[in-house]
Formats: structure tokens, C-alpha cells, sequence
């Protein structure tokens, strides 16, 4: 995948498109502006430049965030509060060398370049099938496809070309996005990342032997798109004798750093019914139209699984106060009797705005687990999702999340999770075709005889981050712990040691990285236990139950107070085309890798996903060999709180 | 020792609410009652020790409302049975034998009902009987009923073995009083206890015996004791000692551990797990930790699962785990196959094998049942955990209690200066015995009186000793009792010595002093301005009182509040109207109660507070509790002794040593 263009490389490109052509680049010292000229035997082309009226500067990325207000129908990028146009201003010349006048076409295509697949495939020396999926587009109303000049030119006449264009969702206006004539952008969110604009000009004898297809990008030949990028740099185009091709040299670098101060709305559905608590609505967090129309975070409430339904004992203490140790574990664990035990599941709260707290003077949001008492027992997650779905993205939170491990290492029962999750709706947000004999399997939660399944809509990527142990290597997996016994006149029968391969974990948590591939087998090296992976020079080891789990996760364990004793620490998932590579660090210049896959072990979602931060309470029952199981441990005493300093997608 | 004994000394009693004007005299505290000192008989480890009761009804006769009651006559209440020369047989409980939990387990019966006549009872019996599913009768058992006098409620209470071998769930069981004379009389309070001997939810230690037999088991090979194939263990390079399981000449099998699942209680244990060490020294290892288990009758194989080196990573020349775990397959095998664990060394290369770790079945169920009768509840706030606060004083300068002795015992009265409404401590070990005061003015406890003469009679072995104002004279009194005639005396301390102030000319019964050794609830409390021996079953209160030189034993008929407590609770006086509950039977369970016209009242639960300085005290094999005005006379202190006993096998009764253990430091704090 490419990340960046360089100078070089763009006129090498430049010179591959024909032999008749003549390439000028000039990087004037004393100009800002690159000077670019075209010419073939029938016009040149100076000059192109796609976004003339942003940043005029002589950089060779331009840089823009993503707009939250009012982009709930979808970012446009720019909005009309980042360029009162609302688009950007294209401007290039075009001379006209044919002795004869002409008119001659134009069209500018834009193009995600950091998260694309490569248009051409040197295996079939022919379109890759997945560079459609690239996010690529044109003109907005498709059905134009290359303007003409607005006169007859002259021989050696030369007109600037001036218009406009912008970036928006769904860009090829497919029906998939569609709901009730309405083309719903938003479903197809433009991806963050570098945008390359390519400027095509061509005469009306070339314009006639371009594919409809390329010409208008929202029709398909044979039930695929053609790309257009692949058409003129590797495909029949190439060859058009009488056709330029000019890259912007500048490139639109995209990205989403959503202001965590500007709100939280609440979604009533969320809350199942219109009844329910608003009494700690405010301005910054609430169900109003302002919130709804600009607020990029929404309040998680998290899917409660009748499953999870375990009896806790019934204690209220302050895990994280330090005094809670292996003992008073050991104990609490033995000696309360059935009886005793609360049984309750995760919860969720019923209030909102209450344990969610959008901060405007320091653009961040703050979280907390709430305490619970003696008969209001709870184990309470939390959490927020950001609004606006998006595929790929190197997705970067800074975030002060609690310590899930006091000083005795002690677990307080909540696991961290920083996680990607479909933004659901069915067939529009499908993910591709799994395309091996069995498909995915048809739902995240059903059982190993669920229906195996082409599409599903389904997705996930996590960070969670938790107290248990890895599952590789295997022959560490399950760590064999003493049956604890309740005879309190035996100190050793109930105040049992800890496996010797675990003590050295006693100030560790794991940093379980997964993705949710839906057990789909299409990729090559498909396979299920333990299984190494190289990247970078490192191995790391992939971990499915059996063919039908439905995830893969990587497993690491890493010291619990680098991670969430210090002020903030960085965690970021890249989510790529072909790679999903997980990484923290205590500064985004010092991130190092946790987690790695690529497509030929797992399948990588292609749809559309939100962000979500979270400090939940799992049930250990689905956490095999954890250390502290959760109904062991008490309810919390105080508020456990956590805070989202920054989110940042590019 | 017998610890036990001598904590059940220390209870003290509370009464039925119309008997709620007792206090707190004193009590006798031992932190470690020794044997030799106060030459108590061995604790024996009675039937009635292990017996919990299974199940207990009384008849509702204040819900009658016809022939059956008459309402002229009870004992508590408003109503009674009546029977008449028209009413042979009366109300009475006939039900399933199904129907009771654990009826298998129960093998004793109990039937106690008050009974009032004008007449010499002649004619009347009650009878309990067990009929099979086809109604026919198997067992009959009609007991007489007599009274000693007329027209006084008086109490018969039976006791009857069963054959557990009738106890089957098809079975019914009927019980009722036969007016077989046509008599008239009256019958109230009329109840039945079944007990049994073992109720394995309550009783850790019987649980361990029962389910757990040593359901984690360790092998560092340097003993070969139940290894199969221990020749295969030599003396090597070994991750712990000095022997391993040495393949290094490549041979295939190596040793086993065999074990029937019965072993590990009536139920088929559901996972099996073990790990060991391997140190391989050649590429291409594969060592094999394998389960496996035949069919004992037909000798086939009921599962086999194996485990590889092949699988995950051992660097060569390194000690590495290898953990492995299976749920079994439980309707393949039954409880009398033998399971096996085993090595094998199916890639035959050098290898070596140390520190082998076993556990038989998964993480257990929650065992225990509370042991706590009803208490009333209230509300929300009995859900409460009150700290105990942790209080600073040098105990160890104090009691001299550098090295805490296993044989150790405390008294607490108002010995020394009777005014400043203070308690004195009264330490008595092995060859040393001390008494100690807190002098509020330089806030230290001072030493009031010491002793290490082996004639002292404080210090003599055969004397059992109690502390509190027997003889009602308004002075505390340590009472010494000779185990050898069953003489006794009275002491006070006066100045700087003890001093004797009375001689008793009547022993001290017999049975009262064998009861501290074989009754547990035996508790000191105050009635009518002096302290007396109480003993308290569910069923009522017997009471030892000194009066005017003699022992009287007399009995308070009814003990409904006492029943909120369990036999073996501790009573200690707290703060005004409320005491603190010890149930140590199988957890640590401090409760505060509270007492009013219902009865006892559960208020709020206590946990130590944790302190740097101390342990908590919960968490010890013995904990004992003694509640005093140690240090203010308005405010009552904890004295609280912990220590792990030394004996494996320790039940909580029987210690011969005590524990040092670094995590665990033994000790005694004071809180409040």
C-alpha cells in the first residue's frame, strides 16, 4: 500500500502514460507553487491543482480533519465551515497545440491512497478485483463525466480551467447506499488518509474509447466498477495517445480528530424506551438537536448477554485502594456460601449522562464504573462510540484508563477495551463476500452449529485488556491452579498458591488484540490453536479455538502501570486493507507493535465501523484459565473513573 | 490443647428477652487454653460434635383453631393441644422422608414437647413410627409419658437413634402423642429435630474428608511414595532437590500417578488437571503428559488424552512448564476406575521431568451453607461491614508474647482497682503466669502482678480457673477449681497478691466441670448481680449459680432467642444493647446483634480493619476474641489472639504447636 507520493515517483508515472509525451517538472526555488507541465502532440496541460484555494503553501500534503458539525448525513470534505465554498477549487491550464481548433474533456478523480488495495495485479497482470472497493470519486453527480472545454480552442490558445470539486460519501452513488431515493453518504464515509487527485484530459476521439465506466464512475461493466486509477495507469488508458494524465502533486492528507468537548448525545433507543432518566442531561450531554446534529460521541451502552449472568459474593470494596490482596481474594472466594451469593448480571446503566461526561475546557470525556452498596449491588460498564462509521483508519486514542491491578495484583474485575465494531444495518454495511466453501458464520453470538453464511454485516476489532493469561504458547495454556477448599482451619487448603508459571505475571495484564473474522476460511494460511506470524522482525502468535470461533487474537502481556498508572497512554489500531497491526506506546512517536495479522491468516473487515472506549465488566466464564474469576470479586465500592483525552484517525 | 473448650468458656449468654436485664460480668478468655495448666481432660471428639442439625419443625398450635387446642391452658402462646378421654391420638408431623434434604445423612431424632396434667399420667405415649412405601410399618417406637408433678408444665424431651438403612424417601415417618388412657391433658411447645452426623456444607473439614482428599497433589520426585515406575527417578539435573524423572537415555516411559475417583468423594470428579517441568536437552522431544483411565471390570479404556512437547515451546537445556487440563468424560468411567497420570517419552529422546503437579477436579462449588440460624434482619443495614479498628499498643512488651505459646490463657475481670472501671488482664502461660492494667495516666499497661512459682495455684495443673463475681459480693472472683476432687475456691486480689475468700464446702459438680470438655456451649453471664455458668442447647438453658456457698443448677424452661444462635457461637458484650456474634465453625463470621422484644436482631457485620501492623485475625486457623474495658472504661475493646496451628490435620480443637509463617505472622491486637 502506498502512503505517500514522492516527486519522483510522480514523474516517472507521468512519463509511463506515452511516449509522446513531454514532461516538464519544475520546482522553482524561488515559487511556492510546483510548476507541472503535460504536452502530447495535441495539447498541454499546465499546472494542476486540486485544491488551489486550501492551504497555499508549498507543502506536499495538504492536511484537513474531517468536520463533525452537522455530518451526520455524511463528511464533505471540505465542509462550507472549513471553505465557505464548501469545495475545493480546481485550477489548471490547458493550451491547445493542434492546428485545428478543438474542444478538449476533463475530469478530475480523487483517490484514498493509504488505504487502498493496489489496482493492478501482477499475478493476472490485469485490475485487481478488490481495487473497486477503493475509496475513489469524481464529480458528484456521476452521470457527468468529462467536462468540456466551454469553447472551441484555438490553435495555441490557452484557457485556465477553473472548478470545483469535493470529497463526500457513497461517491460512485451506489443503490446499496441508498434508502428510500435518499443516497445516504454517510454509509460510505470517505476514509481518512492521503487523497491523490487525478486530472484526466483528453480529446473527443479518446473520450470515445473510454469505457462508459470510467467516464461515469457509478456504472458498472460485467457487476464490478472499473477503477480509474487502474485504467489510466495500468489499464487500456495508458495507452490513449491523445489523453493526459496529471496528478495534483499535493496530497489531501484526511484525518478525524473529533473534539471530545463538544458533546455526548444520547441515543433513546439505547435506553429501550422514551421514559427513561433524563435527569442528568446537560448541555454537553443529552438527546437535544445540537447534540444530535454535531456531537461525535455517543454514550455505549453495552449488549448485556443473558449469559453473563453469574452470583457474585456480596462484598463492596475498593479493589483499587491497594488493601485488597491474594488473600482476601482467597478467602471472599471460599467462604461465602451459596446462599449469600447476589446473583446479578453486567449491568448497564439507566441513567445516561450520568457516568459520561463530555469536559469542553479540556476536549475529553470522562467515564466511571459506578460504586455500588450493599442492596444496590452492581458491576457497571461504561463507555462511549463515536457516531459516524468509517472503514480503515489508523485509529490513536489517548486515554487514562483505570488500573485493573491494585499492588497485590489484585484484578478489580474490568477489562479496558479499545475497540472497532460494525456499524451494523445490514446489507448496505456487508462486509466482502467470504468467498471459501463455508462462508462466515452467520451471527457473532450463535454456537458452533450456526448457519455458515456469503455476507454478514458483522464486525470487530479489539484491544481488551484484561487480567488473564495468554493462550501462547500452548504448552503454558490452561495454567493448572489448586482446587481451593473451604476449611478455614487449614490455612493452605483455602489460601492457595498461585502456578509458578504465573507468578512472574502478578503485575501483568494481557493485551488481547482480535479480530472478529467470523470464522470465515478464505484466507490461505487459515488455521486454528497457536500460530506464528512474522512482521518486522518479530513473531507473534495467532490464537483460534476451533474452525467455527468466530475470532483470532493475539495475546501479549504487558506491565498494568506503564499502561494505566501514568497521566495517559496511547493505543492504536491499523486497520488496513490487507493488515490489522495493533500498537501502544506512552507517546504516539514511541508506539511499538502488540498485535499483528494480515488477510492470508484472517479475513479483515471491509465495512463500515465505529470506534468504541470502554471500562467493562466481562464474565471470566468466557475468559478460560483467568486468575481472579469475576463473581469472586467484590462489587466496586468507589466510582471507577477513566477519561478519553484525545482521538485521532488518519 | 483443647482450644475449643476453652472458647466455648468464653461465650457468653444471652438470654430470652424477658430475661434481657443480664450483662456482661466477666468472662474467661483463653487465647490457647492448655491442657497441663488447667488440667482439663482432652477434648473429645464427640458425636454430638459432628451432628448438625438436618431438620426441624414445631406443630403451628397457635394456628389451630378447633377441637384439637383448648386455649385455658399453654406455656407459650395462647393456645394448647388438648386431649380428653374423647381424644386418643393428637395432632402430630407425618411427612415423606423425601422431602427432607440430606435425609440420608440423618440418623437421630429428637422429639421435646411441655406436657401438663391434674393427674398422674399413666396412659400416655409418644410415639414416632416409619412406614415403607406400602404403608406398611417398619419401625415403632412409643415412649411414656409421666409427670413428676401435677398441674406444672413440664418438659420431655426423647432422643432416638435411627437406621439410617429406614431413612429412604418413599418412606414416611409419623409422629404424635397417644392418649392410649384417655386422659386429659395438655400439650404445647411440641417440636422434633432430626440431626445427622455429617452435613458435608457446613463442615469444611468434613467436606475435605468427604469430596477432598487431597485433591492437589505435588511430586518434586524426592520421595517415590505412591510414584509408579520410580525407578525411573535418579538423581539429575532437577528444577527443585536433587531427583527427577530421567529420560536421558531416551527411554519411553517414565512414571505415573494412579488414583481411584472415588477417592475424591461420592461425585465423579468433572476436570483433570497437572503440570510438569521438562528440561529438554535433544531437538525433536516429545514428552507426553498423558491421563488416562481403565474400566476396572472389563479393562477397557475409558480415555486416554495426551499432551506434547511437540506443541508450544521448550528451548533446549531449559526448564519449562507444561500445563495440561481435561474435562472428563464422566458417564465413561465409573467411580471405582482408577485414573492415571502419567509421562511418556514417546519421542525417546534425553529429557528430563521434575515438579509434578496434579488437581483432581475443577474449582469447587460453593461448599459451605451458613451456619447461622434465622437471624431477623435489619434491612440494609445488617448488609453492612463495619470496620474494627486496629489499635496501636506494644502487645509484645505487654504480654510478653515475643514468641506467642500455643499454651496460653487469658482471664479478664475488674481485679485491680475495682473503681476505675477498668479490666485487668490476667495472662497465664506455661511457667509464667501476669496480670496487666491499663494506667491511663502514662497510657501504658502496667505489670500488677507476676508469678513463675509452679506452686502457685494459678499455675497449678490441675486447676481449672474462671474469672467474674460468683458469689455476688460486688468483687471479682477467680475461681479455681481442683479436677482431681473438684474442690473449690475463691480468690480475690487485693493489694499487690491474691488472696483466698472462700473455701467452698460442697465440690463443684462433677458433671459441669467434664461439660467445659465436652460441651461446647458453656458460657459465663451475669444474672441477678453475679456471674454463672450457663449451658445452652437450642432447647433450653441449664444454669450453674453459686448461692449462699453451694452450686445450684437450675434450668430456664424456654430459649427461643438463645436458638438464634448456633451451639458453638461466641457472645461477647459490646457497646450498649449489643453484642458481638463469633460463628468460627467453618469462616470467620463477626456480627454485631442487637437484642430487643423479637429477639435477637443481626445488625451489621464487623471486619478488622486492615493495618499495616497486623494480619487480620479472620484469616487464621484459630482466632479467639476477648471483649473487655481493657483501656477505657466507656468504651470496650477487642482483644483478639490469631495464630495457624502447626498440625496438619488440625480441626480447630487439638494443636500441638503453633505455625510460623512469614505471610501469616501469628499475634494478638487490640481493636475497637
Amino acid at each position: 500500500m502506498t502512503s505517500t507520493l514522492n516527486f519522483t515517483s510522480i514523474s516517472k508515472s507521468m512519463i509511463s502514460i506515452g511516449s509522446m509525451l513531454i514532461v516538464f517538472l519544475l520546482n522553482s526555488c524561488n515559487s511556492k507553487k510546483i510548476e507541472q507541465r503535460i504536452i502530447n502532440k495535441s495539447f498541454e496541460v499546465v499546472n494542476f491543482d486540486a485544491t488551489a484555494n486550501y492551504q497555499t503553501t508549498s507543502d506536499k500534503i495538504k492536511t484537513i480533519n474531517f468536520d463533525y458539525k452537522n455530518a451526520m448525513e455524511g463528511f464533505t470534505i471540505p465542509s462550507k465551515n472549513q471553505l465557505s465554498e464548501g469545495f475545493f477549487k480546481i485550477n489548471f491550464e490547458l493550451k491547445n497545440l493542434a492546428a485545428q481548433p478543438q474542444k478538449l474533456y476533463y475530469k478530475v478523480y480523487y483517490q484514498n491512497i493509504s488505504y487502498k488495495f493496489n489496482e493492478y495485479d501482477s499475478l493476472t497482470k490485469s485490475e485487481n478485483t478488490l481495487a473497486e472497493e477503493n475509496f475513489y470519486g469524481s464529480w458528484e453527480q456521476t452521470a457527468i463525466t468529462f467536462k468540456a472545454t466551454p469553447n472551441m480552442l484555438k490553435n495555441g490558445e490557452t484557457i485556465t480551467i477553473v472548478d470545483s470539486i469535493r470529497i463526500v460519501g457513497n461517491p460512485r452513488n451506489e443503490q446499496r447506499f441508498y434508502k428510500d431515493g435518499t443516497n445516504q453518504r454517510w454509509k460510505r464515509n470517505p476514509r481518512v488518509g492521503n487523497y491523490q487527485f487525478k486530472l484526466i484530459v483528453c480529446t473527443e476521439q479518446d473520450l470515445k474509447q473510454m469505457p462508459e465506466e470510467v467516464k461515469s464512475i457509478g456504472l458498472k461493466s460485467n457487476e464490478r466498477f472499473i477503477n480509474p486509477f487502474y485504467y489510466f495507469e495500468y489499464g487500456a488508458g495508458k495507452k490513449l495517445n491523445e489523453t493526459i494524465v496529471m496528478n495534483d502533486p499535493v496530497l489531501l492528507k484526511v484525518s478525524a480528530n473529533p473534539d471530545l468537548g463538544s458533546g455526548v448525545f444520547i441515543n433513546k433507543d439505547a435506553f429501550g424506551k422514551e421514559a427513561f432518566d433524563k435527569s442528568n442531561f446537560c448541555k454537553t450531554c443529552g438527546d437535544n438537536q445540537e447534540l444530535f446534529n454535531n456531537a461525535p460521541i455517543q454514550q455505549f451502552i453495552n449488549y448485556v448477554d443473558a449469559s453473563t449472568k453469574f452470583n457474585n459474593i456480596p462484598l463492596v470494596k475498593d479493589i483499587m485502594s491497594d488493601d485488597y490482596t491474594q488473600i482476601d481474594y482467597n478467602w471472599d472466594k471460599s467462604f461465602y456460601t451459596k446462599e449469600e451469593l447476589i446473583p446479578t448480571i453486567i449491568k448497564t446503566t439507566n441513567k445516561p449522562c450520568q457516568t459520561v461526561f463530555s469536559d469542553p475546557t479540556t476536549h475529553s470525556i470522562k467515564i466511571k464504573n459506578p460504586a455500588s452498596k450493599p442492596g444496590e449491588w452492581k458491576k457497571e460498564s461504561v463507555g462511549i462510540i463515536t457516531r459516524h462509521g468509517m472503514t480503515y483508519g489508523k485509529y490513536r486514542v489517548k486515554v487514562k484508563l483505570t488500573e485493573l491491578l491494585n499492588k497485590s495484583g489484585v484484578w478489580n474485575g474490568l477489562t479496558n477495551a479499545i475497540w472497532l465494531i460494525t456499524q451494523g444495518g445490514g446489507e448496505w454495511n456487508f462486509r466482502r463476500n467470504c468467498n471459501s466453501n463455508r462462508g462466515y458464520m452467520e451471527t457473532y453470538w450463535g454456537g458452533i452449529n450456526d448457519k455458515r453464511v456469503k455476507a454478514v454485516d458483522y464486525s470487530e476489532i479489539d484491544f481488551e485488556i484484561i487480567k488473564a493469561p495468554p493462550y501462547c504458547p500452548s504448552n503454558k495454556f490452561p495454567p493448572v491452579f489448586d482446587r481451593p477448599l473451604a476449611n478455614n482451619k487449614n490455612l493452605k487448603d483455602w489460601h492457595t498458591s498461585t502456578p509458578p508459571d504465573l507468578i512472574q505475571s502478578k503485575d501483568k495484564i494481557t493485551v488481547a488484540c482480535t479480530n472478529w473474522d467470523m470464522a470465515c476460511m478464505e484466507p490461505k494460511k487459515f488455521s486454528v490453536g497457536c500460530n506464528a506470524i512474522d512482521y518486522q522482525g518479530k513473531t507473534y502468535h495467532t490464537f483460534r479455538w476451533d474452525s467455527v470461533y468466530r475470532a483470532l487474537t493475539e495475546r501479549q502481556e504487558e506491565l498494568d502501570d506503564e499502561l494505566f498508572a501514568g497521566p495517559f497512554y496511547y493505543f492504536e489500531i491499523d486497520w488496513r486493507p490487507t493488515e490489522i497491526i495493533w500498537r501502544i506506546g506512552a507517546t504516539p512517536d514511541k508506539m511499538r507493535i502488540v498485535g499483528y495479522m494480515n488477510d492470508e491468516v484472517t479475513s479483515i473487515p471491509n465495512n463500515q465501523m465505529l470506534l468504541i472506549i470502554t471500562q467493562e465488566y466481562h464474565n471470566t466464564v468466557w475468559w478460560p484459565g483467568a486468575p481472579f474469576a469475576q463473581d469472586n470479586l467484590p462489587f466496586p465500592l468507589k466510582d471507577i473513573p477513566g477519561e478519553i483525552l484525545e482521538l485521532v484517525v488518519e | 490443647m483443647t482450644l475449643a473448650s476453652i472458647i466455648n468458656i468464653s461465650k457468653l449468654l444471652f438470654l430470652q428477652p424477658k430475661y434481657l436485664t443480664i450483662a456482661l460480668l466477666l468472662s474467661i478468655f483463653s487465647c490457647n487454653g492448655k491442657q497441663e495448666k488447667q488440667a482439663l481432660p482432652p477434648m473429645i471428639t464427640d458425636v454430638k460434635k459432628q451432628v448438625e442439625l438436618i431438620y426441624h419443625e414445631a406443630l403451628p398450635i397457635e394456628l389451630f383453631d378447633d377441637y384439637r387446642v383448648s386455649n385455658k391452658k399453654f406455656y407459650t402462646g395462647t393456645k394448647s393441644l388438648y386431649f380428653d378421654a374423647k381424644m386418643e391420638f393428637g395432632s402430630g408431623f407425618k411427612f415423606l422422608i423425601g422431602k427432607l434434604n440430606n435425609y440420608n445423612n440423618i440418623d437421630s431424632l429428637e422429639i421435646s414437647l411441655m406436657h401438663l396434667a391434674a393427674q398422674k399420667l399413666k396412659g400416655v405415649k409418644v410415639v414416632w413410627t416409619i412406614d415403607d412405601d406400602k404403608t406398611k410399618n417398619i419401625v415403632w417406637n412409643g415412649s411414656l409419658v409421666e409427670n413428676k408433678a401435677l398441674n406444672t408444665w413440664e418438659q420431655l424431651k426423647l432422643g432416638f437413634k435411627i437406621n439410617p438403612e429406614m431413612m429412604k424417601a418413599n418412606h414416611t415417618i409419623n409422629i404424635y402423642v397417644w392418649n392410649e388412657g384417655k386422659e386429659e391433658l395438655w400439650v404445647d411447645d411440641f417440636e422434633i429435630n432430626m440431626f445427622g452426623r455429617v452435613i458435608p456444607s457446613t463442615n469444611a473439614a468434613t467436606n475435605s474428608a468427604q469430596t477432598n482428599t487431597k485433591t492437589n497433589l505435588y511430586y518434586d520426585f524426592e520421595q517415590p511414595a505412591d510414584i509408579l515406575r520410580a525407578e525411573k527417578i535418579g538423581q539429575s539435573i532437577a528444577r527443585s532437590g536433587k531427583m527427577t524423572c530421567n529420560f536421558s537415555n531416551g527411554s519411553e516411559y517414565g512414571i505415573g500417578i494412579k488414583r481411584t475417583f472415588n477417592e475424591f468423594g461420592p461425585q465423579k470428579i468433572k476436570k483433570l488437571s497437572a503440570s510438569i517441568w521438562v528440561y529438554p536437552t535433544e531437538k525433536e522431544h516429545d514428552m507426553v503428559l498423558t491421563f488416562s483411565s481403565v474400566n476396572k471390570k472389563t479393562g477397557e479404556l475409558n480415555f486416554w488424552h495426551g499432551k506434547s512437547t511437540m506443541d508450544g515451546q521448550f528451548p533446549l537445556n531449559q526448564w519449562t512448564i507444561l500445563n495440561s487440563a481435561i474435562d472428563l468424560p464422566t458417564d465413561k468411567f465409573n467411580l471405582d476406575d482408577e485414573v492415571e497420570v502419567g509421562l511418556w517419552n514417546k519421542g525417546k529422546t534425553s529429557i528430563l521431568c521434575d515438579d509434578l503437579h496434579i488437581v483432581y477436579g475443577a474449582a469447587s462449588d460453593r461448599m459451605g451453607e451458613s451456619n447461622e440460624l434465622q437471624l431477623q434482619n435489619n434491612g440494609n443495614e445488617a448488609q453492612t461491614h463495619l470496620p474494627l479498628n486496629y489499635l496501636e499498643y506494644d502487645k509484645t512488651k505487654i504480654f510478653g508474647l515475643n514468641n506467642l505459646e500455643s499454651q496460653i490463657t487469658f482471664l479478664k475481670a475488674n481485679f485491680y482497682q475495682p473503681k476505675d472501671g477498668l479490666e485487668s488482664i490476667l495472662v497465664i502461660k506455661k511457667q509464667v503466669a501476669n496480670m496487666w492494667w491499663f494506667n491511663q495516666k502514662n497510657k501504658k499497661f502496667d505489670l500488677i502482678w507476676e508469678t513463675k512459682d509452679a506452686q502457685h495455684f494459678i499455675l497449678d495443673k490441675n486447676a481449672y480457673l474462671a474469672a467474674g463475681d460468683f458469689d455476688g459480693d460486688n468483687k471479682a472472683d477467680l475461681l479455681q477449681v481442683n479436677k482431681l476432687d473438684f474442690s473449690w475456691k475463691l480468690y480475690h486480689f487485693e493489694a499487690k497478691d491474691w488472696i483466698l475468700t472462700t473455701t467452698g464446702a460442697t465440690p463443684f459438680p462433677k458433671s459441669w466441670l467434664n461439660s467445659f470438655n465436652t460441651i461446647s456451649n458453656i458460657h459465663l453471664f451475669n444474672s441477678a448481680s453475679k456471674t454463672s455458668f450457663a449451658h445452652v442447647t437450642r432447647q433450653q438453658i441449664e444454669v450453674l449459680q453459686l448461692d449462699k456457698g453451694k452450686w445450684i443448677l437450675s434450668s430456664l424452661a424456654s430459649s427461643k432467642n438463645v436458638a438464634a444462635s448456633n451451639d458453638d457461637d461466641i457472645l461477647l458484650d459490646w457497646n450498649e444493647q449489643s453484642y458481638l456474634k463469633l460463628n468460627n465453625h467453618w469462616r470467620f463470621d463477626l456480627k454485631q446483634v442487637k437484642l430487643n422484644k423479637d429477639g435477637i436482631v443481626y445488625h451489621c457485620n464487623y471486619e478488622f480493619k486492615k493495618d499495616d501492623k497486623a494480619s487480620n485475625p479472620k484469616y487464621y486457623e484459630y482466632t479467639a476474641l476477648l471483649s473487655g474495658n481493657f483501656l477505657s472504661p466507656h468504651k470496650k475493646q477487642l482483644l483478639v489472639c490469631y495464630f495457624n496451628c502447626s498440625n496438619s490435620d488440625f480441626n480447630g480443637q487439638n494443636c500441638n504447636g503453633i505455625e510460623n509463617n512469614i505471610e501469616f505472622p501469628n499475634g494478638i491486637s487490640f481493636y475497637y
